[in-house]
This record gives structure tokens, sequence and C-alpha cells, in this order.
């Protein structure tokens, strides 16, 4: 049995019903998304989630959420229609919703006011409007990815602002008020990193979310229950027992790796900010990385309004 | 909860997450709507991305907050205000009445319980007015015949004054049947107004205080029943408005109900496969929904459920409930996670699609 990579252009076989069934329920035609064109929009999104085999295209499908899909590309696509019901709908939401997230009104309203900007797609690349919308896929409702790309847009900008320091700031930190040199110390015993490593490594992923989001990030039972919908009960045992176990193997590992029982203690009561961890160049590296892509896709730029 | 180590912890911190999602999975993720395969992945990215982590805690939309409307009351009549002045109101009656046994036995007759009874039926400032009217005369006629004060008591002159007086207590008197002793309890019952002024009469503790000894002998044990009565009433209505049930939905979707103004919740098994991402509730009115159309609604606070599945000719209401909204007992609103937006106005028994 060959698995053919789904082409962006036509439909996986056997899914035409289907798709007809969804344009429907879509109500595409109410915005002038044509069969056809619906059929390409799916297909894109296809071809992004399922590109090794056509089996889970169904499934796929099944669960988009078409409706607001077809909205929000039309919307991309400058119909006027569309986007009368777009802000009907979600105008107030994104008022509402960045003011959830930044906490502070003119913050917010900033915010909001800079995706909005994204959505209706004020830039323009090669004759073609660049809106974006266009890359919603319908995978969650649309409010829930304004939501996302609100918080994104958050986090990039709270980065930006940190990477523009002023030439003052910068001179102080830099020459003024320069920390002295600390002296060396010696890193971390390799030996319990590498205990700490293999602990990690018997840890499954949605472990070390929870560790993470409750340890590092110091979000509460409640935020992580919410997050996993289990119960805030059931995230208290698991971090207990995560925690207990992960001490455990890591103590097992040190024993095993030599180390007397005197000496795992006083491993484990290291505090991290006292070795010589090149923290510096670890920023460094951060903030190298990428912000999140404000990728854009791009829509025909007539005006399909009719 | 354990201390993680210090160590432990920077080695949680580090490691590579790899690109980031798109906001389609960070969405789909926060909504329950990837499949298992990228579920897991997108969880191991997360592991490793605090970025991430932080862009879904965000995007979470705030708290279900469910709002039970309680019955509108004037500031004045809150929780302290009704316990403070049922307690004083009981200690005064309580007193009152033991000293009325103690002292006078032999005086109590049913009309002096009527004049009593009529006279607690009065506004408070009326009840005040009649009050200091009591005692002036009283106080009168003891200065002006002292012999004749000796020989009866200051109660009967009172009363005596009291039945003598044209005043609107002396209207209702009239009107009343002969035997007022057994009338007056039904009257309580019957009249709505006059639970409104017993309310008032339980809560107002200064006005519970001067109800003088006087007036308390001339009602007589009937009386003291019916104040105790107004007094259990009051601590009825005081109690209700309290046991006013709450409702929340727990994580996995089940229904709450508390009975004791949140501080116990307990499980209502509305639908054994529904799980529930909405309730809304107007007095006894509740209406739940949640996934795959589930939507059900009780008339009676809970104790039963009926599930309504909203139509519009041709269409039906096929996704999660996302949202309710009550304006009154007919008229409500529900939104879907397709955004579907349904309305009815006649308490869910018709639908109509608007969205």
């Amino acid at each position: 049995m060959s698995h053919e990579r789904p082409s962006e252009t036509s439909a996986p076989a056997g899914l035409e019903v289907l798709i007809s069934e969804l344009h429907i329920k879509s109500r595409a035609r109410e915005f002038d998304i044509s069969r056809e064109e619906f059929g390409s929009i799916l297909n894109q999104i296809a071809v992004k989630y399922c590109p090794e085999a056509p089996t889970g295209v169904r499934e796929l499908y099944l669960t988009l959420h078409v409706e607001e899909l077809v909205l929000a590309r039309a919307c991309a696509a400058g119909h006027e229609k569309a986007w009368e019901h777009f802000l009907v709908r979600y105008r107030e939401k994104l008022y509402e919703v960045a003011g959830y997230i930044a906490k502070e009104a003119a913050a917010a309203r900033e915010l909001a006011d800079s995706l909005y900007a994204d959505l209706y797609g004020t830039q323009a690349r090669e004759g073609k409007r660049v809106s974006k919308l266009a890359s919603y896929t319908g995978r969650g409702s649309l409010e829930g990815w304004l939501r996302t790309v609100l918080a994104q847009e958050y986090v990039n900008q709270y980065r930006r602002q940190r990477r523009l320091v002023s030439l003052e700031e910068e001179s102080e930190e830099g020459t003024q008020y320069a920390a002295p040199q600390k002296e060396a110390v010696p890193g971390i015993d390799p030996r319990l990193e590498r205990a700490t490593d293999q602990a990690f490594a018997a840890l499954d992923s949605q472990d070390r979310f929870v560790l993470a989001s409750y340890y590092l990030d110091g979000r509460t039972l409640a935020e992580i229950s919410r997050q996993l919908r289990v119960h805030e009960s059931t995230i208290s045992r698991k971090l207990d027992k995560i925690a207990k176990s992960l001490r455990k193997n890591i103590i097992t590992g040190l024993r095993k790796a030599g180390m007397s029982s005197r000496q795992v203690e006083e491993a484990l009561q290291v505090d991290v900010r006292d070795l010589s961890i090149n923290i510096r160049n670890r920023m460094a590296q951060e903030s190298d990385r990428k912000s999140f892509p404000g990728e854009k896709a791009e829509a025909p730029a007539g005006d399909r309004s009719r | 909860m354990q201390e993680l180590p210090k160590v432990v912890q920077h080695r949680l911190a580090s490691g590579d997450a790899g690109p980031h999602p798109d906001p389609d999975l960070l969405t789909a993720f926060a909504e329950n709507n990837l499949s298992e395969r990228e579920r897991s992945l997108l969880v191991t990215h997360l592991s490793r991305c605090f970025d991430c982590r932080t862009i879904i805690a965000l995007a979470q939309p705030a708290e279900e907050t469910i709002t039970v409307q309680a019955p509108e009351r004037t500031p004045w009549l809150r929780w302290p205000v009704l316990k403070w002045g049922t307690a004083i109101a009981c200690v005064a009656i309580v007193g009152a009445a033991i000293s009325l046994y103690r002292e006078h036995p032999e005086q109590y007759t049913p009309r002096d319980t009527g004049a009593a009874v009529t006279t607690a039926l009065q506004s408070p400032r009326e009840e005040e007015r009649s009050s200091l009217n009591l005692e002036r005369k009283a106080a009168e006629q003891k200065a002006a015949q002292p012999a004749r004060a000796a020989s009866s008591t200051p109660k009967t002159d009172a009363l005596g004054s009291v039945a003598e007086k044209p005043a609107k207590t002396m209207a209702m008197r009239s009107d009343a049947p002969s035997s007022p002793v057994r009338q007056a309890p039904e009257s309580l019952n019957e009249s709505t107004a006059v639970r409104d002024l017993e309310k008032k009469e339980a809560v107002t503790q200064g006005k519970a205080k001067q109800a003088t000894g006087d007036e308390l002998r001339a009602a007589g044990p009937a009386a003291n029943a019916g104040l105790m009565d107004r007094k259990s009433h009051s601590a009825d209505v005081s109690l209700a408005s309290s046991l006013a049930p709450r409702w929340t939905l727990n994580a996995d979707g089940t229904l709450q109900r508390s009975l004791d103004g949140g501080r116990t919740w307990n499980k209502i098994a509305v639908s054994s496969d529904a799980a529930f991402r909405v309730v809304a509730a107007l007095g006894s009115d509740v209406w739940v929904g949640g996934a795959a159309a589930s939507l059900f609604h009780s008339r009676d606070a809970g104790e039963h459920w009926l599930q309504v599945k909203p139509s519009d000719g041709n269409h039906i209401l096929a996704g999660d409930i996302t949202a309710i909204e009550l304006t009154d007992s007919t008229h409500g609103r529900v939104t879907t996670s397709n955004d579907e937006v349904w309305s009815t106005e006649d308490g869910g028994n018709s639908w109509q699609q608007l969205w």
C-alpha cells in the first residue's frame, strides 16, 4: 500500500463528499467562496498538518472549525460582509482579551490595535494585501486563536522592549556600575549532571511539563489543571510523586557513581546560582533565538464584497 | 509540596525545545482539539519552552464565574442586621414573657391579646407612637388617680385607653371578628404585607427594645406565640437567603451545587456521558451545557433535569456549548463553539438561530 503525499491543489481521494458537506456547513457561499476554493484551502491545511500520509486527513477535516475558517479567509480576502461579521463577533472580545493579557489599559489598547492592524493587513506585498487571518487554519476556535496570537504578540513586545535598552542605561550597566568579576568557582559535578539527566530521561513529557509549569513558571495547581484538563488534586498528587521519584532516582544515580550519602546531600543542596555556569552566554544564546514568527500569509488584495 | 533541588530546577530549565509551534496548534492544545500524536509532540515542546508555556497561560480564558442572582433586598436588610436583630428580639420577648407569667398571670384576656397583635401589625413608626402614648397615658393616670391605680393594674388602664382611642389600630380591631386570638395568626399567615412588616420589625433592634413591658403584658401568651412565630419566620427568611444554591463546574465538567454558601459542594448527576463547560442560573432555573450540544435545564434548582435539543426548522444545534446567557426565566441565549448563537423566548420550548 503506497501513501501519496497530498498535493496542495488536489483533494485526497475519497474526501470529495466530505468536503462538499463541510462546504455547505461552513456557509462559505455567503462569503463567495466556491466549493473549489474551499477544497483548496482544506487541502493546504492537510498538507501542513498531515504531510506524511493521508490517513488522518478525514479526522483532521472533521475537527476543523470550518465556519470560522471560512470567515477568516474571507476577511483576509477583503470581503466586506465577512468583516462586518468579524467585527460584530470579535472586535469587542479582542480588546477584552488584550486587557486581560496586558492588565494595563494603554498597553492593552496598543496590543489590540497592533494585532487589529495585522489582521486587517495594512501592509501590501507585490500587490497583495497581507493579512494575518490568512494563516488561521481552524484547528482551534477563532476566538482562541486570537487569544493565542495576542499572547504571542505580547511576549514578542516584551522581548523587544527588553532588548531596546537606552544608551544611558547601557553605559551605566556596562561601565559605571559594572559588577565586580566573580571569582571562578568549580562547576556542577558531572556525576550530578549525568544523574539528573538520567532521572529526567525517565520522565514523560507531560510530567516534565507539570514540573516546569509549577517549579519554573510558578503556575498554580488550578492553572496547570485547566491546561491539562485534569482535576487539581490529580496535579497535586502527580507533582508530589514526580518530585519524590526524581529525587530518589538522582540519589540512586549519584550513589552508583560512587558518592557517599554526605556527598549526595551536599550535591543536592548546591545552589546553581553559586556555580560557574556561564549565564551570560546562555542569555545571549536565548536572545539570539528568533522571536515568534509574525508570519503573514498572503491573500489576494481584491475586494470581493458584492 | 516537595521542594525540588535548585540544581534539578536548573537542569529542568535547560535543553533545546526546537521550533515553536504555530498559534493554531497552541490554540488546539488549549481547546483539547489535537490528535494524540500531535498533543504528545506539543507537550514535549512545552515542557522545554518557557515562552510557549507563557503564551498558553496568557491565552487561557479567565475562569468562568457564575453569579447566582439573589432576590432584591433593601441595602439595610443584611445578614448581620437580621442575625443580631433576631437575637435581641428573641431575648426581649423571652424576658418579657417570663416577667408576664410571674407578675400578672390572671390578666391575660383574649381582648388584650388582640390589641397587642394589632399593635404589632402597625408600622414601626406607628408602633413607636402608640408605645409612647401608652406610657404617657399610664403615667398621667397614675399621677391623677393613685388610689385607682392601686386597686387596678396599670396594664388594664393602659389597654383601656388604647381600646378607647379611635386610632387605626382600633379600626382594625373593630373590623376583626369577635375572637381575635384565633384570627390573628391566620391574618399573619395570609397577608404578605403583614409579613413584610414583621420582617422589618424583627430586624429593627431599637424598636424591639421599645416594646415595653406594658404592651407585652397586654399581648399575653398567644401574642407571644405570634411574636415567636414572627421571629422564627425572620430566621427562616435569613436562612433561605443564605441557602440560595450556588453552582460551579469542576475540571472534568461535572456540575456541582452548594447549599451552604460555597462551603461544601455536591456533585449533581445530570447526564452520565455529558462533559459540561458552562452553567447559568437564575433563581431556581438552572441551565448547563457542554460538549456535543449537550444542554440541560432544571426548573427546580437542580432536582430534576430535562435535556433540551435546540433546533430551528432544518438546522439543529450541533457544536459544543460555550456560553449561556439568561435574561429572565423565559429569555435566554446559547453560544456554541462553532459560533452559532441560539435564543429562546419561552424558557427553552422553542429556539431560533440568530447566527
